[in-house]
């Protein structure tokens, strides 16, 4: 598929009702927004700072609205097409699947999304931001949940994207395209194999989650400590960070009222804190321990693989210069 | 920093009375209260509201359910209306950057008071010029609601909460969080000195949506970690003069210089 037909594509799917939200240049940064035109995505390669997360756990939604007691879940979700997603926004959503598993707001969602990924290494001005020794070829894709992959070419200048498919629904939609449009459908089938490889888990985890326990006492922790400032931003532009907090919000009208769920973080003071005031994580040493003993240890015990998918947004954002990477091997060489 | 009481707000009544006063202040939170437009509507009706000075006058009611204060003590008749207020009230709110933090005012104490009312009074014989203190340091104040101006949305959703007879609280999260839930620019990476990482949040980060640093108009959340953000200033080569502007700017310096020596 050339670039022209990937912008008839695009067209079509807003025809078809999508709301199609990808990578567009603002003011020097990317972000992922909602875009009007196809000629408005960026196709560079660029790692936008903010993930496509948003778009499957908004920063604030209703959960439900009562009046009396009379009770409404809003559980309608809009067609949305996310396109450009990387590969490592790709893997956030794997873990994010299996969090959300039973959550309906989130399943509605997902069910109403189509997921076209891109695959692109990400150009980082430091490449040093790397954690994992990823090769980006194209058997990483069997370990990938999408709809529609857009495999761009390793030369450089070519606008042709290799086009994969990764579910049904993926499959019907090119299908269907095809035939409106008169493209000469060419897209090759990918059967989804699981979120791990077939040599296992990822040996670098391992050592890293064999590591973590009983080091909060050595000075990793105690120098980030006297560095960090609790902003959280780390946590709201990782793509993985799934924390949110409840609240039930009464309306100014009689009897009516709502609960909200919004995106929290595990650097705030409140986010451990329990009735009576006990805080479980006391200060800036076991906040920033929890931070990386969730993600390498506890997700990897639940769900076999790496809550972090090295994608460097942490170190990036971060005003203390706390670099995830430089944190991993010291943790390593402890 | 915020305190919030726990005391028994079940208020009892139907329509609770509410008292909304000023001391020397600029009235703007007053203003926001009015300018709450809509939801106004929605709180004159579930409320009885007996004192406001910006909209009527009428004689008092002996005793308030819920009462806002703005502004700060300046004069000697300002600390009696706020004790008169405290007694009178179940549930006393302070609202504003003034009430609860010192605010614009409070930068007098940072200089030469006597030598500024010269500058600005004819005749200073009758102007009473002490030194400014958050409200809570006067009396028990049960809960503050920051701001330069305070956000309207909070203020309609704190009344609601009091409304049911829930204690409302503003959670303790740093402006960074709805800074960056909305995509801004960080400022701080840029260079800048934005006090957004200590300050309490709520007010949907309204400074850094045009490009202006967070000054902490709200306040510091309970336990930020100052110390730290001090050190990425030094590295980035903010003087102290010019810290201490920032600080003075909303009257926080005080309590910056308590947080670093805790
Ligand atoms: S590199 Fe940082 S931001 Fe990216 S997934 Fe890992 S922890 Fe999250
Ligand atoms: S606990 Fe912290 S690191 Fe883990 S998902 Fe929640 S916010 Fe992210
Ligand atoms: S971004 Fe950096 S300073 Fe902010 S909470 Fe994360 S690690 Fe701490
Ligand atoms: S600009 Fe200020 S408020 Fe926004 S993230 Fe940076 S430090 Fe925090
Ligand atoms: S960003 Fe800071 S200074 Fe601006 S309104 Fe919010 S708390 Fe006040």
């Amino acid at each position: 598929m050339d670039k022209k037909q990937l912008q008839k594509f695009i067209q079509w799917l807003q025809e078809k009702n999508y709301i199609v939200i990808g990578p567009t240049k603002e003011d020097g940064q990317i972000l992922i927004k909602t875009i009007s035109e196809s000629s408005q995505l960026d196709f560079s390669g660029q790692l936008p700072l903010y993930s496509f997360k948003k778009y499957l756990v908004p920063s604030r939604e209703i959960l439900f609205k009562y009046k009396k007691d009379d009770f409404k879940a809003d559980l309608t979700a809009f067609k949305q097409a996310l396109i450009g997603v990387s590969i490592f926004d790709l893997k956030a959503i794997l873990l994010y699947n299996q969090v959300f598993e039973k959550d309906p707001y989130y399943q509605a969602r997902l069910n109403n999304t189509l997921i076209i990924g891109q695959s692109q290494i990400p150009q980082f001005q430091n490449l040093s931001f790397k954690v994992w020794e990823d090769k980006y070829e194209e058997d990483i894709l069997e370990h990938l949940q999408f709809d529609i992959f857009l495999g761009q070419a390793k030369e450089k200048k070519s606008s042709e994207f290799k086009i994969f498919t990764g579910s049904k629904k993926g499959q019907q939609i090119l299908n269907d395209f095809a035939k409106q449009s008169g493209w000469k459908s060419d897209f090759e089938h990918v059967e989804y194999a699981g979120p791990i490889k077939e040599e296992g888990a990822n040996p670098e985890m391992m050592k890293i989650k064999e590591k973590m326990p009983g080091s909060l006492e050595t000075d990793i922790w105690q120098n980030l400590d006297q560095r960090c400032i609790e902003c959280g931003k780390c946590t709201i532009v990782c793509p993985t960070c799934f924390c949110f907090s409840l609240t039930d919000q009464p309306c100014l009208n009689k009897d009516e009222g709502m609960r909200k769920r919004c995106w929290d973080s595990c650097f705030y003071s409140e986010f451990s804190e329990i009735t009576g005031g006990h805080k479980f994580l006391k200060n800036t040493a076991e906040r920033i321990y929890n931070w990386y003993y969730h993600k390498f240890v506890r997700i990897p015990d639940e769900y076999n693989f790496p809550g972090c998918v090295g994608c460097g947004r942490c170190s990036m954002v971060c005003p203390a210069g706390i670099k995830i990477h430089e944190v991993l091997e010291s943790i390593k060489t402890k | 920093m915020i305190n919030i009481n726990p005391k028994p707000t079940r208020l009892g009544r139907e329509k609770p009375t509410v008292a909304i006063i000023s001391l020397t202040a600029c009235n703007g939170c007053l203003m926001e209260i009015i300018n709450l437009g809509q939801l106004l509507k929605g709180v004159v009706d579930r409320l009885q509201i007996t004192e406001f000075p910006l909209v009527r006058s009428g004689k008092s009611p002996t005793k308030f359910d819920i009462a806002f204060i703005e502004g700060s003590v300046v004069t000697k008749e300002n600390l009696k209306t706020l004790e008169q207020l405290r007694k009178q009230s179940k549930f006393l709110i302070a609202i504003g950057a003034c009430a609860c933090i010192g605010g614009i005012p409070e930068i007098k104490n940072y200089r030469d008071r006597e030598k500024l009312i010269k500058q600005i009074y004819k005749s200073t014989k009758n102007i009473e010029n002490p030194l400014i203190k958050p409200l809570k340091e006067y009396v028990k104040i049960d809960l503050e609601i920051p701001g330069c101006p305070p956000n309207k949305k909070e203020i309609a959703k704190i009344i609601a909460s009091l409304l049911v007879g829930k204690i409302p609280c503003i959670p303790q999260r740093p402006v960074c969080y709805e800074c960056q839930i909305r995509e801004y620019n960080c400022l701080l990476q840029k260079g800048l000195p934005c006090l957004g990482s200590i300050t309490l949040g709520g007010c949907q980060a309204v400074c850094l949506k045009s490009g202006e640093i967070c000054s902490a108009c709200r306040g510091f959340l309970s336990k930020p970690a100052a110390k730290n953000l001090i050190k990425i200033f030094k590295k980035q080569g903010l003087s102290d003069q010019d810290l201490n502007n920032l600080l003075e700017k909303f009257g926080v310096r005080d309590e910056f210089e308590k947080i670093l020596k805790s």
